[in-house]
């Protein structure tokens, strides 16, 4: 299953609603399989602005696999394919918009990815990830800081920033 | 002494990161630190021990009231030099009456320099101090948030062994795969392990010797697999260490003309976890030098009743020597107690993390027999077969 995000996400069109409901409803099914526990509504407001993966608008990558970003959060995959070391911006961890992103990108808790950062930064293999107290100062040091990647919700990401595909669920 | 080749190494890695930084205006306020690439963690954490029997002291927790005597604090560096170098160091405090470990100490410091790998590899050479790889939390032991516990089940994990386990110095290769269908991981290592001072001497002679035991070799391999999730699903490890010191100095008083200590040892780890829960089970099977096969083995049950509350339940055994897994030949032999030769170790807790920077724990244990005791700090002739024993924790983190 390969769902897609980014900025410019379509709303249904005609010619989708016209498609018989049931297989719809077995996609929607499908889908609501792969999210891994996080509770999926229609009409749950945070659909309407997903979190998006950001990096410096100059990354060579347009898009990444769920396994790849999941490494480079946990800061187990260390370098970008040219060598330049990867900078993780991150909100606190208290901050619902990051309990929001380890569930919703990542799969996983917050108290999980808080584990696999605590194995990394206590036996020195690398640096903890750069904690940042509003979405509009991650999103400023992402478009400043080289090899860096973050993520923000969908409405507050403006072009100083590149917006990273990826697929999401299991 | 020509000081030139020491003095160029220092101006090379003072302007490195600063053309570094030079090269690329940054608008970004980035702190200091950030700037040179440094990046700076730490914790303090105080314990608190209370066992039933004065005689059965871990951390001194016999004393009347019982014992504050196991304080922890640690503080590192990770300094991102170049692109596919880094330097990392920790200095590491610890005052454990258990482990005879009083003062600060260098627990890791070395290089780690990352080869060019495909995008979804990594592999890299770590060449100084480094944490020697062993079961799920070896590397991690002192690090009280990654513990599953206040302390780590006894059996594998032995606070009176750890100064000898902890760390080697030499050279550590390793290589990572990330794959859909998780991680597998390599680690290799080659060098000697770090001055074992007297806690050595307290397991294998009942007393601190004039000397010290010299390092003389550690060797360490583990194969490592972890799901697609971190920290979720399937996780397992088959670990290899050796090492080994010579104790040289004291030979007169012993009658020996050189003596050599040496352990090897062999564990498989297993742990499956959900979002809510989590089951782990560690055995070992080490060799000394005497041939004493050394069985450990426990069985834990974590579970996650709020999102900061979580408990857990433990079974732990650990046996001295398979030949005599009950002690019995020990005690007929008159050397002390047979329950002396394993324990069981049946724990509960709880883990409060208020703040993702700060954790509480609460502990109990009921233990029979007392393998795992150290007679630093016991009369081990007079310790008794039963007790419990409670325990509190909390820890900051920075």
């Amino acid at each position: 299953m390969d769902v897609r995000r980014d900025s410019s996400a379509e709303k249904p069109t005609l010619a989708r609603r016209r498609t018989a409901w049931l297989p719809r409803a077995l996609l929607a099914l499908l889908l609501l399989c792969c999210q891994l526990g996080v509770p999926v509504a229609a009409d749950d407001p945070q659909d309407a602005d997903p979190i998006v993966i950001v990096t410096r608008r100059d990354l060579s990558l347009d898009r990444l696999s769920s396994n790849s970003l999941r490494s480079i959060f946990a800061l187990r995959l260390r370098n970008w394919p040219n060598g330049t070391p990867v900078k993780v911006f991150t909100l606190s961890d208290s901050d619902p918009i990051h309990e929001r992103f380890c569930r919703e990108v990542l799969g996983i808790y917050g108290a999980n990815l808080r584990a696999a950062w605590d194995r990394v930064i206590f036996t020195g293999l690398a640096a903890s990830p750069n904690v940042m107290p509003t979405e509009g100062a991650l999103l400023d040091a992402v478009a400043h800081t080289p090899g860096a990647i973050g993520y923000a919700r969908r409405s507050e990401v403006t072009d100083a920033v590149k917006v990273l595909y990826f697929e999401q669920g299991r | 002494m020509d000081r030139k080749p020491f003095f160029l190494l220092l101006c090379c890695t003072c302007v490195l990161p600063v053309g570094a930084v030079a090269a690329e205006p940054d608008p970004y306020p980035l702190s200091t630190s950030d700037r040179y690439g440094l990046n700076f963690n730490g914790f303090v954490s105080q314990g608190y021990f209370n066992s039933s029997s004065s005689s059965n002291n871990f951390n001194r927790s016999g004393k009347p009231g019982g014992s504050f005597d196991f304080t922890e604090a640690a503080a590192n560096m990770h300094w991102q030099w170049t692109d596919r170098m880094s330097f990392a160091a920790q200095a590491l405090y610890r005052k454990a009456p258990a482990s005879v470990d009083d003062g600060v100490r260098l627990d890791y410091a070395f290089v780690n320099t990352t080869f060019q790998t495909p995008f979804t590899d990594a592999a890299g050479v770590m060449i100084g101090r480094f944490k020697n790889p062993f079961g799920f939390y070896n590397e991690t032991r002192d690090v009280p948030f990654t513990r599953p516990g206040i302390i780590l089940p006894q059996s594998m994990y032995t606070e009176r062994g750890r100064p000898f386990a902890m760390s080697s110095q030499g050279i550590l290769v390793y290589g990572d795969l990330y794959r859909p269908w998780g991680t597998l991981g390599l680690k290799l290592s080659f060098g000697e392990p770090v001055p074992g001072g007297s806690s050595l001497e307290y397991i294998i002679f009942n007393k601190d010797l004039p000397g010290e035991f010299e390092p003389r070799r550690a060797i360490t391999a583990q194969l490592r697999y972890d799901g697609p999730e971190p920290q979720l699903g399937w996780s397992a490890a088959l670990s290899y260490q050796e090492y080994s010191y010579d104790l040289t100095k004291p030979r007169a008083s012993l009658g020996l003309d050189s003596f050599r200590f040496s352990y090897k040892s062999v564990a498989l780890s297993l742990q499956y976890a959900e979002p809510d829960w989590k089951i782990t089970s560690e055995s070992s099977r080490g060799v000394a030098f005497d041939d004493a096969v050394r069985l450990t083995t426990y069985l834990q049950g974590d579970y996650r009743i709020l999102p900061d509350l979580s408990v857990f339940a433990r079974a732990d055994l650990m046996i001295l020597d398979n030949r005599d897994r009950w002690g019995k030949k020990a005690e007929a032999a008159g050397r002390g107690p047979d329950y002396n030769r394993y324990a069981k170790d049946y724990s509960i807790g709880m883990n409060w993390e208020p703040r993702p920077d700060l954790s509480l724990r609460l502990e109990w244990h009921h233990t029979i027999g007392n393998a795992f005791l150290s007679s630093a700090e016991n009369d081990l002739l007079d310790a008794a077969k039963t007790w419990n024993m409670g325990m509190a924790q909390i820890s900051y983190r920075f």
